[in-house]
């Protein structure tokens, strides 16, 4: 359903741009794609990461049925999951809140404790039993200003990802919330209280995530969105999620991203 | 005690602070940024749809 496109095509497109303040990736919102897959955009960072702290200043993420967008990080050093993948912004359809997860190989799992959010579940193993498949280890923000279309409202925010060799945690900030020592030249995540998610536990992190490139995307349908499709109020749009993302070019629309920007830290 | 010891104890007391922080969670080493003027030149465009269970890769 999806169909990624290069840089000159994107830009020749006017599905990437910049302003002074802000970037913006969109997808395709004017053709319809009866036999192809809609274009849209996966940026993936030409420089890999090792630990960190990534800060995010968000205005806009895609949002609307059939959109399945990411912010995301995944080992480049082997393949999938053996480097791991750190989920930090990710959700499908009409969904209202943020989903944040971990996908690792067996032997990484998480007790859930010291987050605000909801534990969906605690084995990042993609092929845990007792879990769907590719599940991972994954907790939903409690808030739905953390995603889609009410964090859009509000003009975005902040989301930070503190990576080291103890835990992965995610922070939250909607806009106008976030401590100011976030914007600083020495970011101290330490006295930024609660996280939105703390992955930490029965895991080796520095084992199981090396390597790292930054992604954003957004797809189309595919095993989340589409497969969720029936259960959503998505289904009153089309049958399909599919035959949603080729013949409605308007409701994608609202499927962009806007950064204001993307720092990297170390210590 | 003298005054060079008053200094090393401050002196230690301070690194100590320090190195404490720095090791829990302190970050002045800017390792990366990515802002409007240099966005996309520091991003690929993937375009390959590689063999993996879409969910993995995020393709569909």
């Amino acid at each position: 359903m999806v169909n990624y496109i290069s840089q000159s095509a994107a830009s020749s497109l006017r599905l990437i741009r910049t302003d002074p303040t802000s970037v913006y990736i969109g997808v395709d919102s004017t053709n319809a794609y009866p036999s192809t897959g809609r274009p849209s955009v996966r940026l993936e960072s030409k420089r890999t990461f090792q630990r960190g702290l990534f800060i995010l200043d968000v205005a806009h993420m895609p949002a609307g049925c059939g959109t399945w967008p990411a912010f995301w990080t995944l080992g480049s050093s082997a393949g999938w999951p053996h480097a791991g993948e750190i989920d930090i912004i990710e959700g499908v359809n009409d969904a209202t809140t943020n989903l944040m997860a971990l996908h690792t190989t067996p032997g990484c799992a998480i007790s859930g404790a010291g987050g605000s959010g909801n534990v969906i579940s605690r084995n990042c193993d993609v092929n845990a039993a007792g879990q769907s498949p590719n599940q991972g280890c994954s907790i939903s923000d409690a808030r739905t200003t953390s995603y889609g279309t009410v964090l859009n409202s509000i003009g975005g925010g902040i989301f930070a990802t503190e990576w080291n060799s103890a835990f992965i945690k995610v922070w939250f900030f909607p806009r106008g919330q976030a401590p100011a020592d976030v914007f600083s030249s020495n970011p101290a995540p330490e006295t930024w209280g609660t996280p939105a998610a703390v992955f930490q536990g029965a895991c080796n992190i520095d084992e199981k995530f090396r390597d790292h490139r930054i992604i954003i995307n957004t797809t189309f349908c595919g095993d989340w969105a589409g497969s969720v499709w029936a259960g959503s109020q998505c289904r009153t749009k089309a049958s399909t999620c599919a035959e949603w993302v080729r013949n409605n070019p308007a409701a994608f629309r609202e499927a962009y991203w806007r950064i204001n920007s993307l720092k990297v830290w170390s210590q | 005690m003298t005054y060079s010891q008053d200094i090393f104890i401050m002196k230690f007391l301070l690194s100590s602070l320090l190195l404490g922080r720095s090791v829990s969670a302190f970050y002045t080493v800017l390792a990366e940024t990515y802002t409007p003027v240099d966005f996309f030149s520091k991003f690929n465009f993937y375009t390959v749809r590689p063999p993996l269970p879409s969910r993995a890769s995020k393709f569909s």
